[in-house]
């Protein structure tokens, strides 16, 4: 069973939307239930049980004290890292990019009376699908912090970590992304064990991604890039391989 | 014994080995004028200038036959600026012009300063002449004494250009080619004026070295100034546009003050018919009228004009302002983000000027090469942490893995010196990282600035 949690100080829009979520999770029998609606931040925060990974829906432009729709997301990111943020918006197409980046927001509901309806079902069921593909794959995710941001890489998509030009820089490299966090690769190789190897004092590659081996000229192609390879990390990466060939 | 009497490949030898010191002062000179991407790299190329020397010595030997003095000079002086300007292009990647602007003052701090350095030789060590050749070696040990003064010396632009390098203010020139050309008759009437030590009668030495020394410290301070002043024009010009759009957008505000007075009129019309009408049920009709009404005319431009008012650093505001409404001309939909008041970075503004004004220049004409072009800019401050977002769509056909290679371009050499140079200012700032995402046919630049050391 999956807690949502509810937060929008229009009280009206608030009744309408929690009317067709529960309609909507009885008729498609979603394993969901409705734990708290509320119209204040602090109230919200407070009914926040033990349990983790729940779904929050918050009003984009609620206002509480100190705490709004953004700020409210991100305390609710820190403590629950994993849990689904869904934002009440006004404007359908002027939807709020900085919330999708910065807390990683899975969706919208479009407060309009129109279009609030099939938003919510629209929305319910892109979730019920991340929800089920979630359940059959856990993923396993490197998490790095820039800024006041986290992000979380799934361990499979990265290729390799590579020390920065920048003194504490890291640069970790996937097929589609290049990104530069505070670091060092001592400590990213003790935290991810012996699914990483070594190559260089310079790099820390994927074993499983590791296409070609040139020790002659002490390159390693991981998936499709090039990266160094020391002399010894080449004797000791061919120990490695040699069991599985 | 003379230097004519040796035998033919000792005089070869002899001349080779002072080629090969010219080069190497011109190098030292070079490196000095240049900064270098990788120290590696370029130690990879520099066998290819050794082998210059043979080359030059060898053009010196068969066309002295030929020619002399004053045209076989400026043929050779022709020929090592020719390679060394190749060479540094091939290097450091640069565009012809700032490579031949820096050959040129490298060449005259060669040619002026190596004139003194041996006369002073000449002075301080009498076993040193031109017409009496000592042993070899400490021929060779004297000698070396030459490119380590020069060394010592060129500290000295490095010290004037102390934030960043001479190229890189070549690349803020208005004219990079005047300026190379300026430099390089500058650099012959160097190159003439060193030959001229051969003229020179022994009672007239210490005015023409005098001369030579006024004349390379004048010229080094005028460009110097040259390139200052260039760089501040452009500057200058920068903040007059900046200034513009400044009074533009306040004109948009006294247009959206305006609109707004018109709907608190419309307003307070309608809310005195409303007892008529609420019997005939055009009530709720008329609630709609007005709110479509006012969405239209004024949501965005009020949402965009709230975005824009976020920005509380001015230049930030000005160069934005300058960027999207660039965009506009060529018709790129801009969408502006800025959640929370945006007034300080820990960066030298002018630095996150260059910073936004790159990335925003490299998702314009990245966007401009798909269909359907848009450019999606977000600021967030939270605390003392700044983020910059700018995403754009792209036709994926370039390999990312490049983009960050000194000289990547894909058409001229705009686009990938603005991303070198970008990597070039965040190297000052420790707090600073930029991150790059490509997936999904969108190109999206990260650069987060937090307070350095902090890694919260």
């Amino acid at each position: 069973m999956i807690d949502i949690y509810l937060c929008d100080d229009d009280a009206f829009a608030r009744c309408r939307i929690q009317t067709i979520l529960e309609k909507k999770i009885l008729i498609e029998e979603y394993d969901m239930r409705i734990v708290c609606s509320t119209d204040s931040a602090g109230q919200l925060l407070r009914a926040l049980g033990d349990r983790r990974q729940n779904i929050y829906i918050l009003d984009v432009e609620l206002k509480d004290g100190q705490w709004d729709g953004f700020l409210l997301g991100r305390e609710l990111r820190k403590r629950d890292p994993g849990g689904i943020l869904i934002y009440i918006t006004s404007y359908g197409d002027l939807a709020c990019r900085t919330f999708q980046y910065h807390l990683e927001a899975f969706d919208y509901i479009v407060k309009t009376p129109k279009q609030l309806e099939a938003s919510i079902h629209r929305c319910l069921e892109a979730l019920q699908n991340r929800l089920l593909l979630e359940r059959t794959v856990p993923v396993q995710v490197y998490t790095i912090q820039t800024g006041t941001s986290l992000r979380h890489i799934p361990l499979d998509e990265i290729l390799f970590f590579e020390t920065a030009p920048r003194p504490h820089h890291v640069l970790l490299h996937t097929p589609d992304s290049r990104l530069d966090f505070l670091g060092s690769l001592n400590e990213i190789q003790a935290s991810l064990g012996n699914r990483f190897f070594r190559s260089h004092r310079a790099y820390l590659v994927a074993l499983d991604k590791i296409r070609k081996i040139d020790p002659k000229h002490g390159r390693l192609q991981v998936g499709g890039r090039e990266c160094l390879l020391s002399r010894t990390a080449g004797r000791e990466l061919r120990k490695l391989m040699d069991p599985i060939q | 014994m003379s230097y004519a009497d040796l035998p033919f490949w000792k005089q070869f030898l002899f001349t080779c080995e002072d080629h090969l010191l010219s080069h190497l002062i011109l190098l030292l000179w070079l490196g000095a004028l240049f900064d270098t991407p990788s120290k590696r790299q370029l130690l990879k190329k520099l066998p290819l200038l050794f082998l210059l020397a043979p080359v030059t010595a060898a053009v010196n030997w068969g066309a002295a036959g030929i020619i002399q003095n004053t045209p076989l000079m400026l043929l050779l002086y022709l020929l090592i600026t020719l390679f060394f300007t190749l060479w540094s292009m091939w290097a450091w990647h640069r565009p012809f012009w700032h490579c031949l602007a820096a050959v040129c003052m490298a060449g005259m701090m060669e040619s002026s300063l190596s004139v003194i350095f041996i006369h002073l030789l000449y002075a301080c060590f009498p076993i040193v002449s031109p017409e009496r050749i000592p042993p070899f070696m400490t021929m060779c040990l004297l000698w070396l004494t030459l490119p380590l003064s020069h060394f010592a010396l060129s500290m000295f632009p490095r010290r004037l250009w102390q934030k960043e390098r001479f190229c890189t203010y070549l690349e803020q020139a208005y004219d990079p080619r005047r300026t190379a050309l300026l430099l390089a008759a500058l650099a012959t009437a160097f190159v003439a004026l060193n030959h001229m030590q051969y003229g020179v009668q022994p009672a007239y030495l210490a005015d023409y070295l005098l001369v030579v020394a006024v004349m390379a410290i004048l010229m080094t301070a005028l460009v110097f100034h040259l390139t200052l002043r260039d760089m501040d024009l452009k500057r200058l010009n920068l903040q007059k546009d900046m200034l513009l759009r400044q009074q533009l957008y306040e004109q948009t505000q006294e247009e959206l003050q305006d609109e707004l007075r018109a709907f608190r009129h419309d307003c307070r019309n309608l809310l005195t018919g409303l007892m008529e009408k609420q019997e005939d049920g055009t009530l709720s009709r008329s609630f709609q009228e007005l709110e479509t009404g006012f969405e239209k005319r004024l949501g965005e431009k009020i949402r965009a004009a709230s975005q824009i008012g976020n920005l509380r650093i001015p230049q930030i505001r000005g160069l934005l302002l300058h960027k999207i409404a660039q965009m506009a001309e060529q018709h790129i939909p801009c969408h502006l983000e800025v959640l929370y008041p945006v007034d300080h970075a820990d960066m030298d503004t002018w630095d996150l000027i260059r910073c936004l004004g790159i990335l925003t220049d490299n998702a314009t004409e990245a966007a401009l090469e798909t269909a359907q072009p848009w450019v999606e800019i977000l600021l967030l401050q939270e605390g003392p942490v700044l983020t910059l977002r700018i995403s754009n769509p792209w036709t994926g056909n370039e390999d990312p893995e490049y983009f960050w290679r000194a000289g990547w371009s894909t058409r001229g050499s705009g686009r990938g010196m603005g991303l070198f140079s970008y990597q070039k200012i965040l190297k000052r700032y420790p707090g600073a990282s930029s991150s790059t995402r490509w997936g999904g046919g969108i190109f999206t630049q990260e650069l987060t600035i937090t307070v350095p050391g902090g890694r919260s």
